[in-house]
């Protein structure tokens, strides 16, 4: 060591001053400079607000179709036939007779309409039904491992909608939590799918370059000119009558990847082929560093936050052909339940007219696909951390 | 204001809204332009010298600000009042004259500069007819900045005609040094060399017979052999059109060839400003100093540099008192790390913002 | 240790083709790079390499390095006694040799892998190596970066947490921390400010002094290429216009294209006058160089001659070689 310290007082008369300005730096800078990608990535995320919300009702949207048993007060199936047709019932906690700790709804009254004999309920401001928190009621199996009774709410007497019920009386807002789950879930394995693929492909491109990206290339370009519609159209009819809904499901999810790569393959490759031309990628081949190095310790990282991005901005896509292909009745069928097959039974005027909460559900789709454009917002912002950091 | 000035800044102090907090990379900024000649601004990375001139033209972006109690003074001549370019909107009609009319300017990469799908004659033609009087207009000889002429007499007369233009864009072309210029005039700026591109990029910015050009990095870019034309081409534009320049650059070398006056900036403030012979034979500030040792010399080939010590801080790090006395070899302490040093003329025209000069 | 030759380059040529775009990329022509040059290096010296942009100095340091694949020459190299030719190794044995020579890039910014810690960056030629154990590798790492005057505080951060001088000092160490006996600086100081600039030339300078390296220096900035090389190159359009030792090229020129330029470059000197020779026109495009002589097209002394026949590299004095045909009448 003692080289060093004599070369160090050649090299600089006034040397030790700078030296001691960096020790004098705040543990703030300190922690700033040891900082990863990733906690960089982070803290410029942190500062996009609209960004966070976005990241926080995709959160919850997550937790509801994960619980989705737990948090719906009742199953798919369940039939209320005293409120069919209902509309959604607010928890209150104060009516005329006064004011409740307990949140409450007021019971149901049914009578037959004089004119057309259809039954129709009608709210009773006389009876209180209060909530109850953790109640015992239809038995369902979590994850489809752990048996279970208990759901997050109900009432001590009768039920509760709400969102309302639909022509047959079931609860809309169960039924939307597990369409949730299912949409989402289509989302994830679909672009995931198409992630994979488009790693490999668009890997490939990027990497060998030359004929086999050429051709490549065109490839791609013909797969993405293919009209979508027609296609899951003509696809989703080819799907055997006597499939479950399983296998739909998983057939729904890989049509999705194999349409979806084309777009996530083309950025991949152009990732890579301009992180190849970087200075330091090169000065890994002249260290000596194998291909397989100079892939997964330099190229990889330097563009996974860039394919999150993408992977994130993709995701509505695959939510909305979902919900498309379901609406029209070429995806998955009842008693299935998605945000399309839910929206199918909005589908009709008489629905508009007389019960505009089966329209609930596509809130949910709009909110989602929001949620998922600011947080892919939010995540190209911050996805390059060392954009502002090259002062 | 004193008539052989052009334009005079005093107390320039410009700050920038960021993310991380307000920083200003330029402040206690002062300097004059003499009418037809040159002041060089040299001055490393982040020393503001771009901000600075910027400034004059309103040309920054929108988080900037600058400080009210700037004078950015222009003088138009004719025992006229100076005309506080600070005082005027962004954006305003005046501003939008001065640009490109009587203020110039010329940047390191023309490419950025150009637009690539309209070809070089237009691009002149366009300057000339928003900014040019015509030749045989009446009021050519009168228009000057500020002198207001009623609307429907300019749109009566200024209107330099396609065919005029045109021919003064060849005319342009031709006095840059380039060759067949009535040909080049219709080329697309992708089909110029770098050399010819920055010297149509000064035909563009001279077509308006501007009173002064900034000139920003003009020659970095360039080859050595490129850079020698393009510095003897302005230097005899200056002297045909008559016109002042300010020149910003990093390099010493280029400063001490073209300018007639040199400003020393670091980190923001001009430390140091002056004729030429002498802040290069005998500079005052320890800065310049240093960096005029530092500078290699073919009369000690193979000795040691000497470096000036420690680094050039970021944007957020700027140190208190004097802006060198991190690195300072004479600094004095309690004295230069607290206080900011005034600025001292110590000889005629040479000013020196240290205090080892007080 | 003197006068020990390290590196002998004979002919060597580097072509680039240029492709038709579509499938089967047919050649449309070749960038001529560089395009025969020949030069030898003693260990411990220096050979500076001057040039305007495209005169394929880049190309020289690349192709030495093997990061590109010569198209014709020979490169032999001569380390620890033993010869290899450079121009032909393939494969294993490359990347084996490739320890003994190193780059150093212009662009302090775009050659650290932001997402490595600076220890992560400096150490990576020891670990693609597979010989050393993680303690040899650290101790080598914390001597090569005292050296370059980082310290162990410094080995923890991020490449972000640099400003551009630093980084430049960790790009160094990361060059010699496998103890590399040739080492090309490709424009290393250019992007650099004055006041950082010295600094650096100094640390490469005493560096080469206490490992005993040889640089090939790459800059288009020639007072620095003065200071720092034991000779000087000239490159014009992929060949070489001259070569001499550096006071020499420098006080006593013999080709017009090295005059022109020594003369262009402004000085601090106010004392002598800046009169740069005129050069007319632009520099050549390397995919079509013209015949004959590449500089006639800018050569003040151009003759008939010039434009039909190629000049032949000669060494007019000792150590002094210049391609001129009319390097007699000038000088």
């Amino acid at each position: 060591m003692d080289k060093t310290t004599t070369l160090n007082n050649d090299v600089n008369l006034s040397a030790e001053e700078p030296e001691i300005d960096q020790n004098n730096k705040s543990h703030e800078d300190i922690k700033y400079y040891t900082a990863s990608q990733w906690q960089l990535v982070w803290w410029r995320f942190r500062r996009h607000k609209l960004a966070m919300v976005g990241a926080g009702v995709l959160l919850i949207m997550v937790i509801f179709g994960a619980f989705a048993d737990f948090i719906g007060p009742y199953s798919i199936t369940t039939r209320d036939r005293s409120y069919i047709m209902g509309p959604p019932q607010m928890p209150l906690l104060s009516d005329q007779k006064g004011f409740s700790l307990r949140p409450f709804v007021h019971g149901i009254k049914t009578s037959r309409d004089p004119v057309t004999l259809r039954k129709i309920a009608t709210v009773d401001p006389e009876t209180r039904r209060y909530m109850q928190f953790f109640v015992t009621g239809s038995s369902y199996k979590l994850f489809g491992i752990f048996d279970m009774e208990t759901h997050l709410f109900g009432l001590e007497q009768g039920r509760l909608h709400l969102f309302g019920t639909d022509e047959l009386g079931r609860d809309i807002f169960s039924r939307t939590l597990h369409a949730t789950g299912t949409s989402l879930s289509i989302g994830i394995l679909g672009v995931l799918v198409a992630f994979v693929l488009a790693l490999i492909i668009g890997g490939v491109a990027g990497y060998f370059g030359g004929k086999i990206d050429y051709l490549i290339q065109r490839i791609t370009e013909i797969v993405r000119v293919i009209p979508v519609i027609p296609l899951y159209m003509g696809l989703a009819a080819a799907f055997p009558k006597e499939w479950s809904n399983m296998q739909v499901y998983f057939a729904m999810t890989l049509i999705f990847g194999l349409i979806g790569w084309p777009t996530l393959a083309r950025r991949t490759r152009s990732h890579l082929l301009g992180q190849r031309g970087e200075d330091y990628v090169m000065a890994a081949e002249l260290s000596g560093a194998s291909a397989a190095r100079i892939i997964g310790k330099h190229l990889l990282p330097s563009f996974t936050s860039y394919i999150i991005v993408d992977l994130v901005i993709s995701f509505p896509y695959m939510i909305l052909s979902e919900t498309a292909l379901s609406f029209i009745g070429l995806g998955l069928r009842p008693p299935s339940v998605s945000w399309g097959i839910l929206l199918q039974d909005a589908q009709n005027i008489r629905a508009i007219e007389q019960a505009p909460w089966l329209f609930l559900p596509a809130a949910f789709v709009v909110i989602a696909v929001l949620a998922f454009t600011l947080l892919g917002d939010g995540l190209r912002d911050a996805a390059d951390p060392y954009s502002v950091s090259n002062h | 204001m004193d008539p052989n000035l052009l334009i005079d800044v005093q107390n320039l102090r410009v700050s920038f809204r960021t993310d991380e907090g307000i920083i200003t990379p330029v402040e206690h900024v002062n300097y004059r332009i003499k009418r037809e000649k040159t002041l060089g601004i040299v001055g490393e990375s982040g020393s503001g010298k771009s901000v600075s001139t910027r400034a004059l033209i309103k040309l920054l972006p929108k988080n900037a600000i600058v400080d009210p109690e700037s004078k950015i003074l222009f003088n138009r001549g004719n025992g006229t009042e100076p005309l506080d370019i600070n005082l005027l909107p962004a954006g305003s009609k005046e501003i939008r004259k001065l640009r490109g009319g009587e203020i110039a300017m010329i940047f390191q990469e023309p490419m950025a500069s150009f637009s690539p799908v309209y070809t070089i004659g237009n691009q002149i033609m366009e300057a000339v007819r928003t900014h040019r009087l015509s030749s045989n207009s009446p009021l050519a000889a009168t228009s000057t900045v500020g002198t207001h002429i009623s609307e429907s007499l300019k749109a009566k007369y200024n209107n330099v005609s396609k065919k005029e233009a045109r021919s003064i864009a060849v005319d342009m072309l031709r006095r840059v040094g380039i060759a067949n210029a009535d040909l080049r005039v219709d080329q697309y700026p992708h089909e110029l060399s770098g050399g010819m591109r920055q010297r149509a990029m000064i035909a563009v910015a001279l077509s308006t017979h501007p009173s002064i050009l900034i000139a920003d990095e003009p020659t970095t870019a360039l080859d050595v052999t490129i850079q020698a034309q393009i510095l003897e081409l302005m230097k005899e534009l200056q002297t045909e059109l008559g016109m002042s320049i300010i020149f910003i650059t990093h390099d010493m070398g280029v400063i001490a060839q073209v300018a007639d006056e040199i400003a020393v900036m670091y980190l923001g403030t001009i430390v140091e400003r002056g004729p030429k012979e002498a802040v290069i034979n005998d500079p005052l500030h320890p800065y310049t100093k240093g960096i005029l040792r530092a500078i290699p010399k073919l009369n000690n080939l193979g000795a040691r540099l000497e470096a000036v010590g420690g680094d050039i801080p970021g944007p957020h790090e700027r140190p208190t008192g004097c802006p060198f006395h991190p690195r300072c070899p004479q600094r004095i302490t309690k004295t230069c790390d607290k206080l900011h040093p005034e600025r001292i003329e110590k000889t005629p025209e040479h000013f020196v913002r240290c205090f080892l000069h007080l | 240790m003197n006068n020990v030759n390290l590196l002998d380059v004979s002919n060597l040529k580097v072509h680039f083709p240029i492709y038709l775009n579509g499938l089967f990329r047919k050649v449309k022509g070749y960038v001529k790079a560089v395009d025969g040059v020949s030069f030898s290096l003693d260990r411990g010296q220096t050979l500076g390499l001057v040039g305007e942009s495209g005169s394929g100095k880049t190309t020289i340091g690349r192709a030495v390095l093997r990061a590109l694949e010569p198209t014709e020459g020979k490169i032999s190299f001569t380390a620890d006694g033993t010869h290899v030719d450079l121009a032909t190794l393939q494969g294993k044995a490359l990347k084996q040799f490739r320890p003994n020579m190193q780059l150093i890039f212009q662009d302090p910014y775009a050659s650290l892998n932001p997402r490595m810690t600076v220890r992560d960056i400096i150490s990576e030629p020891l670990e693609c190596l597979n010989s050393f154990s993680r303690k040899e590798i650290d101790e080598r790492v914390r001597e090569i970066a005292g050296m370059c005057r980082l310290n162990l505080e410094h080995l923890r951060r991020f490449p972000h947490a640099f400003s551009g001088g630093q980084r430049q000092r960790i790009c160094i160490a990361r060059a010699l921390v496998s103890r590399p006996k040739f080492v090309v600086c490709d424009e290393s100081v250019s992007a650099l400010d004055v006041s950082i600039q010295a600094e650096i030339i100094n640390l490469l300078m005493d560096l080469q002094q206490e490992l005993h390296l040889t640089y090939l220096f790459i800059a288009h900035d020639l007072s620095v290429v003065a200071h720092i090389s034991t000779k000087v190159a000239v490159m014009y359009v992929g060949q070489f216009a001259e070569l001499a030792p550096t006071e020499r090229l420098f006080f006593k020129p013999l080709h017009p294209y090295t005059r022109a330029l020594l003369s262009a470059v402004p000085t601090i000197n106010l004392e002598t006058a800046f009169e740069p020779v005129k050069l007319e026109g632009d520099i050549p495009n390397p995919a079509n160089p013209p015949q004959g002589c590449r500089f006639h097209t800018r050569c003040p002394y151009v003759s008939s001659i010039c434009k039909e026949e190629i000049p032949q590299w000669q060494e007019w004095e000792a150590e002094h070689f210049v391609a001129c045909h009319r390097v007699d009448e000038l000088n």
